[in-house]
């Protein structure tokens, strides 16, 4: 009877290796490098980004039909794989914040402890990241539509000019502040356009399910 | 035998200290300490650094582009390394999470704990709590704060990226030039 029973509870209990299988050491060695390979990836065209705008509208010394051709191939990668790295963006931006915390902290320019900074500019600057990272993290949870794609566009846009004006400066200037906050309001659109369309969508006659942004039950989804 | 011969003499030059004609891994001057390599060299070790080194120009090594593209490891070492006092600004960082994950959920006593489900008695009033409910709003606002400091995985690829960078550093460091 006793052998009975344990037999029963042998049957009945799930065996938990026939339902996870575990995957191979191939197949985690491949997506490892699949993804370092996307993390370079991304980074190189990130820097094409940057090198373009610095080319075409900054003197750097180099051509400006280079600069221009170097747009021309990342920009139209950027637009189409934003979905994905929209949430890499808001982690750069995090990480922007807390190096600006420890800019704050130190009191000297970022790793260079040789060049001190003003703590009341690092401490605005950083608030501003701080807020565009609360915006970027929004975008995140939703499908990207055309606004959002033109205000992220735009952010990124501006924030390639302003690395590019500032150069090697560690002084903030006032017209700094100005690009930075012109960033923010275009993040700042696709938020309340974001908002304002799933309130006409909640308002809509015969509209009656209520779920979350992200939800199945999102219609703007 | 022929190429171990010539491994032999390229491991040699690339070895050779104060040879400025070979190539070498090592970045660390001759009289320079370890600890003066790393936080001299912690801004060509980020995104920014190797951006402007790639484009021969000084792009990314300014302000706002050592917030953006600045490796945060070396900026930590660099802060560490420069006095007491510049670390506040790192355990205001990590302090939320600390206290977030200390603070836990609110543990229960007696016989109506939460713990032993079936040990539950019926009765008003609700679990017995060691910890007064108002705790939840501090950990309500430190789980805001963690979030807002530390947006987890989206972060993790650019501190991959600066982790290797630093971990080269430190092998540059190692070896002196």
């Amino acid at each position: 009877m006793i052998s009975d029973y344990s037999a029963l509870k042998l049957s009945v209990v799930p065996f938990t290796g026939s339902h996870m299988q575990k995957p191979g050491t191939m197949a985690q060695v491949k997506s490892g490098l699949q993804l370092a390979a996307l993390t370079l990836l991304s980074f190189g065209v990130a820097g094409l980004f940057l090198a373009g705008v610095a080319y075409s509208f900054f003197p750097t010394g180099h051509s400006r039909v280079l600069g221009l051709v170097f747009l021309m191939i990342s920009v139209p990668v950027m637009v189409v794989t934003m979905n994905r790295w929209v949430k890499v963006l808001a982690g750069v931006l995090a990480l922007a914040v807390l190096n600006g915390l420890l800019s704050i902290g130190t009191g000297h320019l970022l790793a260079n402890p040789t060049q001190p900074i003003s703590r009341v500019d690092a401490f605005f600057m950083t608030v501003l990241f701080a807020v565009a990272t609360a915006l970027v993290s929004t975008l995140k949870g939703r499908k990207l539509n055309f606004v959002d794609r033109i205000a992220v566009m735009a952010f990124v846009s501006i924030l390639a000019v302003l690395i590019c004006y500032e150069g090697a400066r560690i002084t903030l200037a006032s017209t700094d502040f100005v690009l930075m906050g012109v960033g923010l309001c275009c993040l700042l659109v696709a938020w309340g356009y974001d908002r304002l369309h799933r309130r006409r969508g909640h308002n809509e006659p015969g509209h009656h399910l209520g779920g979350p942004a992200g939800s199945p039950a999102d219609p703007i989804r | 035998m022929g190429v171990q011969a010539s491994f032999r003499a390229a491991i040699r030059q690339t070895t050779t200290c104060g040879n400025s004609s070979g190539f070498t891994l090592g970045i660390r001057a001759p009289g320079q300490t370890f600890n003066q390599c790393l936080v001299a060299n912690a801004k060509n070790y980020s995104a920014g650094g190797v951006f402007a080194l790639s484009t021969n120009t000084d792009l990314g090594t300014g302000f706002v582009g050592q917030l953006v593209g600045g490796n945060t490891f070396t900026s930590l070492y660099a802060g560490l390394a420069g006095s007491a006092e510049d670390a506040v600004g790192v355990a205001g960082t990590s302090s939320p999470d600390l206290l977030n994950s200390a603070i836990g959920s609110t543990t229960t006593f007696g016989r109506r704990t939460s713990n032993i489900l079936s040990l539950n008695l019926a009765g008003k009033g609700g679990l017995p709590q060691a910890l007064s409910s108002s705790s939840r709003g501090l950990k309500s606002f430190l789980g805001s704060a963690s979030k807002a400091f530390n947006l987890g995985l989206d972060a993790s690829l650019k501190a991959a990226g600066d982790l290797g960078l630093f971990g080269a550093e430190i092998i540059g460091c190692s070896i002196h030039r």
